[in-house]
């Protein structure tokens, strides 16, 4: 499955008609126009504009080096530390693949529940492109945001160095990073990430409990590299290079 | 502003079950790592003459300012102390692991951990940030002495509840919160039963073989140590750190979605390699990359028991055993192995040497039942299957049987047969220097083989073997047409090798290594891996980059990335030479506990073997043996020639370490350091030292 | 390839297919990045067979550290079937091959192919014998 067939616009489905698929702890699996057409929106949701932009992460190219985190980390605060980061990899190193890590990053909900938590307003919506984001100078601390989200692990981190919520900004806000972020500009985790496993969409993706769909993975590169290209990863390529003899 | 360092380093006494703290800050110009280590191990150990398992003896674990910020492949937690595979001195050595040990240290707030001493019963080192406890490792408390080393870590993250959810550490709320399981370093039963062969296990796959620290553990009675951390690495400059990294990536390394900028090579392109462990093991995988590393070299499948995490020598440990018996080698066979190995803590280079000698006794009628090698295991099993191999591990890492001798290493174990002059001579042990296994050859690749014997180990840096030895001759064997020819190739390493700034260094021809541009390679060689590498934390895999396919002059970025990366991590100017310099400071140090020791140049001899049977597979010999290829400068010009085939000479040898000493301001006469060339280097205290000793350079 | 050996007799198909002792056998080498290079005892001719592996550049680019090169030098291994094994004419033809002085790559499926046909020869040889033996 290539990246842009993830998304819902295709069939028709505006993205404010997608948070409907959000409730609970977790979320039912888009799995089209069709299932999500005829829900109605509740009022409250339409003064939150949807994001214009969403992190795309492929949980089976990922290589769970953590590359993301503290490029993350370092482009906010200009100090390396996987707490601090806004995208949590966490792997088992004695997992199974394909089960042995989540990469759990904000998914900037269409419905958010910490923008909705937050009683100061510093968790909100970027007026411009819509980004769930915190304003560091408005959180009083009261963690609601963090509570809030329907994630585990919460993808609003209590940020215990500078004390204050924090969460992912699709890098709008990177003082110790000379680039433009934030959508239309880049991401420093999709720059950083060694095997190109996160993407950046403008369009709402398809997701399920274990995070948005997504395959980024290439049959003449990767699959030749003797990983799989499949969607559920557990196919090998035809094109896989020839089996090591002495590996 | 911060500098990459963590601000402290622990000092763990178990005799006296007490820590002690120290300032990094006093401890930073040595970098970290094998640098710092070796600092650490110069002011702690009180006596640097005692055996490995002495309680006296001090082992150092940590990585460098690089670790665990967003340099591409810094993740290497280096380990220094006396270690008990040297021979016949038990030398302080050196080695290392990838994985998140040393990131971890330092988000827990420790650049390094030493520990010294020896406790009374079984513990566990258990470190959460700067809370950092000496815990029960025997069956009356946390009831880890005797499980194997991946059980010991899943143990341990129990303890920790580490399930992948945030989790935190201390009272408040602001004491800090992970989704991180621990980082554990820990030992199987190869170390807690103090073999000279054990080494320190991590994550699933994840080592330090090389050295025999698993043993050093286990004489501590140390079982593991665990270490999860919350806290923050502040670096200098955020923004040229991160423009570092991806120009490095951009530039020169692999890209996942281009089939066509792979390099074709096996390993030769260091900094662009490919992820290498989806074709190992036909079976559904991700690569596995150590704490934000760009190529991913470890695998993780969807089988357990085959090697998980495994990627290396450890995935390899039996395949001419197996090649010979059933003529091919199988995943299976070597998978399941790498999994036992790990879990007992045994160092991978072991079973293939203790293998093939065994084998090669065994041809000669010298081993069974009641003969010179005492052992029922060739008749019990057959050599070649996994049963025969999976015995010998459980053997040695029980000191059970035969296993008893082995886990003395081969070159005890040899002497204790009386057989060692004659197996290393005849090859049939081939034990390059210090007793260890031949692994790349010293006669063809010199500087390989002269740092290995300068120092006390195996030099294991591939930094010009990649480039000059592999990709030359897997071009050459397989007909294709060269990244680079001879001439441009000694011109881009010319220019990178500062301040030598020699082509010449790589010459390879039979004169020329003994002259000194081999002098000037081996010291910038030892300089850059003790440094950038062993000391900073960067990746023998990765670095040094000299050539690189992606670049239209097909020059890498060693010179260029490694000052872009201490200036984003430190914010210190400092150009590839004032680097070299450090490295060559490191290795004085280095050298001056060897010296203590008891080190002196007579020692400094291969085994004889590379004297005598020459690098090639000649028919009668079962040698190590190598087609290589490398540059060469003959007849003013410069190519590509086969050098395998030639023997070391001896008597040029001894010329060219009395060269090499005076180069680096050694006394030719004993290989000792002098005063003056100490000094230069801020080191009176070594002079002084040295001097005590009575065994200052004259 | 068009049959370029003669047809063995039941003996020397015999001969040419059997085992070796370790102390003669053919030494291959398997260069590993990571393991360095190791000697492989090859003990008969479908050993020999087996350890050489057809690979090209192309192989190694996708295979990164992974795969291994199986060196064997043809110059020796001709040498072996000759003074070893006993077959001069299957040594002959690999010196030919070997003389070409092209790349070791390149000959690897044309020295294969040689040995492949050598034992294809012997066991046409030896089937119906081990079939007579056991009827």
């Amino acid at each position: 499955m290539a990246d842009n067939d993830t998304t819902a616009t295709g069939s028709g489905v505006t993205r404010r008609q997608f948070v409907t698929g959000v409730g609970g702890a977790g979320v039912g699996l888009v799995l089209g126009g069709l299932l999500v057409k005829g829900f109605i929106l509740p009022d409250h949701v339409v003064a939150i504009p949807a994001s214009e932009g969403y992190l795309l992460v492929d949980r089976v190219k990922c290589a769970t080096c953590a590359s993301c985190m503290l490029a993350c980390s370092v482009a906010h605060y200009g100090r390396a530390n996987p707490s601090l980061s806004r995208i949590q990899v966490a792997n088992d190193p004695f997992g199974l693949f394909p089960n042995d890590v989540a990469q759990n990053q904000c998914r900037q909900c269409p419905y958010p529940p910490c923008v909705d938590a937050c009683p100061t307003g510093a968790n909100h919506a970027d007026p411009e492109t819509g980004v769930r984001m915190i304003d560091p100078a408005k959180c009083i601390g009261c963690e609601r945001c963090v509570h809030a989200c329907p994630f585990t692990p919460s993808r609003v981190q209590w940020n215990f160095e500078d004390k204050h919520a924090q969460k992912c900004d699709l890098c709008k806000d990177t003082p110790y990073w000379d680039e433009e972020g934030g959508v239309g500009g880049k991401q420093i985790c999709v720059q950083v990430c060694p095997h190109n496993a996160i993407s950046f969409t403008k369009d709402i993706p398809v997701q399920t409990d274990a995070g948005y769909l997504v395959n980024l993975r290439r049959d003449d590169a990767w699959g030749s590299l003797g990983f799989p290209v499949s969607d559920d990863g557990m196919e090998l390529s035809p094109q896989a290079a020839p089996a090591a003899s002495g590996h | 502003m911060g500098d990459g360092y963590a601000p402290r380093i622990l000092v763990v006494d178990l005799s006296t079950e007490t820590i002690e703290t120290l300032d990094t800050e006093e401890y930073k110009e040595w970098g970290g790592g094998v640098g710092m280590g070796a600092k650490l191990f110069w002011d702690l150990c009180e006596d640097k003459t005692v055996g490995s398992f002495d309680p006296g003896n001090v082992i150092t674990l940590g990585g460098g300012a690089f670790s665990g910020t967003p340099v591409p492949s810094a993740a290497r937690t280096a380990v220094t102390g006396i270690g008990p595979q040297g021979h016949p001195t038990e030398w302080f050595t050196t080695s290392n692991f990838g994985g998140r040990f040393s990131a971890m240290l330092k988000y827990a707030g420790w650049q390094m951990v030493a520990v010294k001493g020896k406790a009374e019963k079984p513990v566990w080192i258990d470190i959460r940030n700067d809370e950092v406890t000496i815990r029960d490792a025997s069956e009356s408390g946390d009831g880890l002495w005797g499980l194997d080393a991946h059980e010991t870590q899943r143990v341990i993250n129990k303890i920790h509840e580490a399930d992948g959810t945030w989790r935190s550490y201390g009272e408040s709320r602001d004491s800090g919160r992970t989704t991180q399981h621990p980082a554990i370093v820990t030992i199987g039963l190869a170390g807690e039963n103090m073999t000279h062969i054990a080494s320190l296990t991590h994550d699933g796959g994840a080592g330090a073989g090389q050295g025999g620290f698993g043993g050093v553990f286990g004489s501590k009675n140390l079982k593991a140590i665990s270490v999860i951390g919350t806290g923050s690495i502040e670096v200098a400059d955020a923004a040229e750190l991160l423009s570092a990294r991806l120009w490095a990536a951009d530039n020169y390394g692999y890209q996942p979605d281009d089939l066509k900028a792979f390099p074709i090579s096996i390993t030769g392109m260091p900094f662009s390699g490919i992820p290498s462990s989806g074709t190992a093991f036909g079976t559904a995988s991700r690569p596995e990359g150590c704490m934000n590393c760009h190529r991913s070299c470890h695998g993780v499948r969807n089988a357990r028991g085959l090697g998980n995490g495994s990627h290396c020598y450890d995935t390899q440990i039996y395949q001419t055993p197996e090649m010979t018996a059933t003529g091919k080698i199988t995943i299976d066979t070597q998978g399941r192995l790498a999994d036992l190995m790990q879990g007992y803590s045994i160092n991978a280079l072991m079973l293939d040497t203790v293998g093939y000698w065994l084998g090669q006794l065994h041809k000669k009628g010298l081993v069974g039942p009641g003969n010179v090698v005492d052992t029922d295991i060739f008749e019990k099993y057959t050599f070649g299957t996994y049963e025969w191999a999976a015995e010998m591990l459980a053997r040695m890492a029980e000191k059970r049987e035969i296993g008893a001798l082995l886990a003395e290493g081969p070159a005890r174990a040899a002497e204790k047969l009386g057989r060692l002059e004659e197996d290393v001579k005849s090859g049939d042990l081939p034990l390059q220097e210090w007793g260890w296994p031949h692994h790349y050859d010293g006669r063809t690749e010199a500087e390989w083989g002269l740092a290995s014997l300068l120092s006390s180990r195996d030099s294991n840096a591939h930094d010009f073997n990649w480039i000059c030895m592999w990709t030359v001759t897997l071009h050459t064997l397989y007909g294709a047409p060269m990244p680079v020819d001879a001439a441009q190739m000694a011109e881009i390493i010319g220019s990178k090798v500062a301040p030598y700034n020699d082509p010449m260094m790589i010459n390879y021809s039979d004169d020329a290594i003994y002259s000194e541009s081999m002098a000037k390679l081996v010291s910038w060689y030892v300089a850059y891996y003790h440094y950038y590498k062993n000391s900073m934390g960067l990746c023998d895999w990765a670095y040094a980059d000299f050539v690189n396919p992606n670049t239209e002059d097909k020059a890498g970025l060693t010179g260029i990335a490694e000052p872009r990366y201490v200036k984003g991590v430190t914010g210190r100017e400092e150009p590839l030479e004032d680097g070299i310099k450090r490295g060559t400071r490191i290795w004085n140090l280095h050298r001056a506990i060897f010296i203590l020791q008891g080190r002196h140049r007579d020692q400094e001899v291969y085994g004889q073997y590379m004297y005598e049977v020459p690098s090639l597979p000649v028919p009668g010999y079962m040698l190590m043996s190598s087609p290589n290829v490398l540059p060469v400068y003959e007849n003013g010009e410069w190519s590509y020639k086969m050098v395998a085939g030639r023997v070391v000479d001896a008597a040029r040898l001894e010329e060219w370490k009395s060269l090499y000493f005076e180069f680096e301001g050694w006394d030719p006469a004993t290989g000792w350091p002098k005063r003056d060339t100490l000094e230069s280097m801020d080191m009176k205290f070594v002079a002084d030292e040295l001097e005590k000793a009575g065994k200052l350079g004259a | 390839m068009m049959t370029t050996l003669t047809k063995p007799t039941e003996e020397e198909a015999r001969r040419f297919t059997r085992a070796v002792d370790g102390g003669r056998a053919f030494v291959g080498t398997v260069m590993s990045p990571s393991a360095g290079s190791s000697a492989a005892r090859l003990l008969s001719l479908g050993m020999v067979q087996q350890f050489l592996e057809d690979r090209t550049i192309e192989d190694f680019r996708a295979a990164g550290l992974r795969l291994n090169i199986h060196y064997a030098d043809f110059g020796f291994l001709a040498q072996w079937f000759d003074e070893v094994i006993g077959d001069a004419e299957l040594a002959g033809a690999i010196s030919e091959l070997h003389a070409t002085g092209e790349a070791f790559g390149m000959l690897v499926p044309r020295v294969k192919e040689l040995l492949q046909e050598r034992i294809d020869q012997c066991e046409e040889v030896l089937e119906p014998v081990a079939e007579a033996a056991t009827t």
